[in-house]
């Protein structure tokens, strides 16, 4: 892990490099903040709650080897450890149970909770729309490698699933298709609301409660896990 | 002249002259045709982007451990990869530069090159990004458009192999821009010319 070359956080120097890193270790630590290189009040609030779980004074501000960076730094290694303790995966590759891949094997791991759930969800919704299979894509690499052309799906937290169709075809759907069945995509991010695992859906259909709209997803809901 | 969409093309020669010509332009700022200007090529470029993907047809179940060949020509009006069967992310594409002659003589000894700009920064943040130096892509041998003719040629450009190059440094290629010249072969001026944007966008 390299050092800081400046003070992160509010009235920091703010170097782009210094800032993703930070936002990296705090995400590590389970911050589930944007990582944009940016220090935003976003990134200052989750290092002020990070500073509180062990100071009485949380400044919001991360020093080059000061006592927040040097803690940082040691969580991430815990949390290393803790994952290569409990490796990621492979999401069954099946064509039943509710669900099929259209996207490649070695991009189908996740922690074991979070396929888990996918697993558990497809299965409930098999049984609401029997013949009707959720797909799956992306999700992270076995050992959490940079998964491009992905911001993100490195924690084996983050799932890609294309919206419901009507004709239960395996093929894409993009939610302003005449294919796109607002009912079963509702009722698929439903399911997935109703698990505790569940931390936050990407979808762009407005008609569809509890999803945060967002670009690019017009065609998948990313679904993101808390563990 | 064709425009497609995320795109900004920018044409001149002959296509500006006919424009002009035919509009009515404030004569204090506008030269008195030559005999030469009269009799310059009446040409046009236009560049669009197309890659081989999966036909629809071969989508539907396709076993992406296993997927077929694609051989369905598609036109590209930008890179995204946000369903990787549905939507074209192709490692590989061409560049198709067509040279319009819509004058009445043929035109000959015409040269075509192009070449490419990449403007690259954080994957996660465009706004970082910069332009780096041009790269040379064509330089067409001389060739003859006869009379209201066209010509095309392509040139290929490797996204993936970008891609992979600047992957080690967290960096990503967020926009190709492609810059066009036809010229009479021996000369610097051209005779038409376009650019035009080829946005190359990330997932989440």
């Amino acid at each position: 892990m390299k050092s800081l070359l400046g003070s992160v956080g509010r009235n920091g120097v703010n170097r782009y490099e210094d800032v993703l890193a930070v936002q990296r270790l705090l995400n590590a630590a389970g911050a589930g903040i944007d990582e944009d290189g940016r220090c935003g009040p976003g990134t200052i609030s989750a290092i002020q709650a990070y500073q509180h779980n062990w100071s009485q004074q949380p400044d919001g501000v991360v020093d080059p080897g000061g006592r927040t960076w040097s803690r940082l730094v040691e969580g991430k290694l815990k949390v290393a450890k803790h994952a290569a303790a409990q490796a990621f995966v492979l999401l069954p590759q099946v064509r039943s149970d509710g669900y099929y891949s259209y996207s490649p094997v070695q991009r189908q791991y996740g922690t074991p909770a979070t396929v888990k759930t996918l697993v558990s969800v497809c299965k409930k919704f098999a049984l609401k729309y029997p013949g009707v299979s959720v797909a799956i894509g992306d999700m992270s690499f076995t050992d959490g490698a940079s998964m491009s052309p992905h911001k993100s799906h490195r924690s084996g937290r983050d799932a890609d699933i294309r919206p419901v169709r009507t004709d239960g075809k395996m093929l894409p759907v993009t939610y302003t298709d005449s294919n796109y069945s607002r009912e079963r995509t509702a009722a698929l991010v439903a399911l997935l609301q109703a698990e505790r695992n569940v931390k936050s859906i990407l979808f762009n259909d407005s008609h569809i409660v509890g999803v945060k709209h967002w670009a690019g997803h017009d065609n998948h809901l990313h679904v993101s896990m808390k563990e | 002249m064709t425009v497609m969409f995320g795109m900004r093309a920018l044409f001149w020669g002959g296509v500006l002259a006919a424009a002009c010509a035919l509009s009515g332009c404030d004569a204090k700022k506008t030269e008195v045709p030559t005999a030469a200007a009269a009799d310059a090529p009446q040409l046009g470029v236009d560049v669009k982007f197309a890659a081989l993907w999966w036909s629809q047809e071969q989508m539907e179940g396709l076993d992406p451990n296993n997927p077929p060949p694609k051989n369905t020509q598609v036109s590209l009006t930008h890179w995204e990869y946000t369903d990787p069967v549905g939507v074209p992310n192709p490692d590989v594409m061409d560049v198709v530069i067509t040279i319009y002659n819509k004058g009445a003589q043929p035109v000959s000894n015409l040269v075509v090159t192009a070449q490419g700009e990449w403007k690259v920064g954080p994957l996660a943040d465009e706004t970082k990004a910069t332009w780096t130096a041009p790269v040379a892509l064509e330089k067409s041998e001389p060739f003859e458009i006869p009379a209201a003719s066209k010509h095309e040629i392509r040139a290929q450009v490797n996204l993936r192999q970008k891609m992979d190059s600047l992957r080690p440094e967290d960096q990503w290629p967020h926009l190709l821009r492609i810059s066009v010249d036809v010229l009479q072969s021996g000369s610097n001026s051209p005779l038409a010319k376009a650019q035009v944007d080829f946005p190359i966008n990330a997932a989440d």
